[in-house]
């Protein structure tokens, strides 16, 4: 009788059946061969499938974009209530108004790098060093999430991110080159280039081609390394 | 706030899962990506209604709806029947399949595989769901699942088995 190893492995034989590939299992070494061989099949298939990279980074900023795109909307009808509030005690305070702007929000839009820049030191917690992109491209907007400043930049049609944070660079996701003569780690997609700047940030730049990565590393880095 | 913080809790810990899901149904590394975005948007906009159980499932469910939309405005048509005429007998042979086979053979004949048995592959093999979670991710009975993973995994056994017998008769 053939016995069904995917359904005894899986725990799917009836109790008689079970009795029989057990028995099998202690009096016939085929059998055991042939279960070895089902779990050896399915830890290699785990192994090797789960051995694809995953673009952590970017799916994290994936997400903190979800959850920052999703904000503004909320923001605007906290924006028409306070306003509505803000009218009437302008009426009660003889023209005195009062503005409270909004704190602790994920994305914002800035006119400048330094107001983003004061914005995001607020929101984690640790001085964002100044950083200058615009000979390659138009700041866009910041977001923050977990004690990280991430900057955007329109370069090309694309946008360019900067992440700026105090987590410490994790060597077993990426490798540490010398480029240009400048230490930097790249991950192991050879999608995003990070390095420690002189204040203990630790700077990671993602997105567009990897020549405007480097590029825009590189030009960050000597900044960064006054 | 505190709903945000909740979602990103619940989701920050599944975004591997999701790619990896969405890259077993064919998508590119870009297109993966761009699932795994709509797939959190969509996630995030009926988060006040999602009951809470096997947060993953639901996920996927949102994922694999998403991918096949893609997929449709892609291709005018896309079958998804499973092929029960066609019986895989249970037979031996899983002492046979180890272990001349090299990883990228095995990802690349599991790449073949027809989408559904990809799937089954992946949530219960691979991201070790339980078949209740994957039936709920997959949107079908847990009987299904059950053939499904049955017959994908005989499938690709046998595939591996026939290329491996391939190449030991050109070396030879």
């Amino acid at each position: 009788m053939k016995i069904d190893w995917q359904a005894y492995e899986d725990g799917l034989l009836g109790p008689e059946e079970r009795e029989l590939a057990e028995k099998a299992l202690r009096t016939d070494p085929s059998a055991r061969k042939q279960l070895e061989g089902l779990r050896a099949f399915r830890a290699m298939l785990r192994n090797v499938a789960l051995r694809e990279p995953v673009p952590h980074r970017r799916l994290r900023t994936i997400l903190r974009s979800v959850i920052g795109q999703s904000r503004p909307a909320l923001r605007r009808y906290a924006l028409v209530g306070a306003a509505t509030v803000a009218a009437v005690v302008f009426a009660f305070l003889s023209f005195r108004a009062i503005y409270q702007p909004p704190v602790g929000e994920m994305r914002e839009s800035f006119d400048t790098f330094a107001q983003a820049q004061t914005w995001a030191s607020r929101q984690t917690g640790f001085v964002i060093p100044k950083i200058e992109l615009a000979s390659l491209g138009a700041f866009q907007s910041v977001h923050c999430s977990s004690g990280e400043a991430c900057f955007d930049y329109l370069v090309n049609g694309h946008i360019l991110h900067v992440a700026i944070s105090r987590v410490k660079i994790d060597p077993t996701h990426c490798g540490l080159q010398m480029i240009e003569g400048k230490p930097m780690y790249v991950d192991k997609l050879g999608d995003a280039i990070s390095f420690e700047s002189s204040d203990g940030s630790t700077v990671t730049v993602e997105g567009c081609s990897k020549e405007l990565r480097l590029q825009a590393a590189g030009i960050l880095y000597a900044q960064l390394h006054p | 706030m505190r709903q945000d913080k909740d979602f990103e809790r619940t989701v920050k810990g599944e975004l591997a899962v999701l790619y990896r899901v969405a890259r077993r149904m064919g998508a590119t590394k870009e297109q993966s990506e761009d699932a795994v975005q709509s797939t959190l948007l969509k996630a995030f906009q009926a988060w006040d209604r999602f009951d809470g159980r096997h947060p993953r499932s639901w996920l996927i469910r949102i994922l694999r709806n998403e991918r096949l939309m893609a997929i449709r405005s892609e291709r005018d048509e896309v079958s998804l029947n499973e092929d029960a005429s066609s019986s895989i007998p249970e037979q031996d042979g899983w002492d046979q399949v180890i272990w001349k086979i090299e990883a990228d053979r095995v990802l690349l004949e599991l790449e073949n595989l027809p989408d559904i048995y990809k799937l089954a592959i992946q949530l219960c093999d691979v991201e070790q769901m339980s078949y209740e979670e994957a039936a709920d991710a997959m949107d079908v009975p847990i009987g299904t699942v059950r053939s499904r993973l049955f017959r994908a995994r005989t499938m690709l056994r046998n595939r591996l088995l026939a290329t491996s017998a391939r190449l030991e008769r050109v070396t030879s």
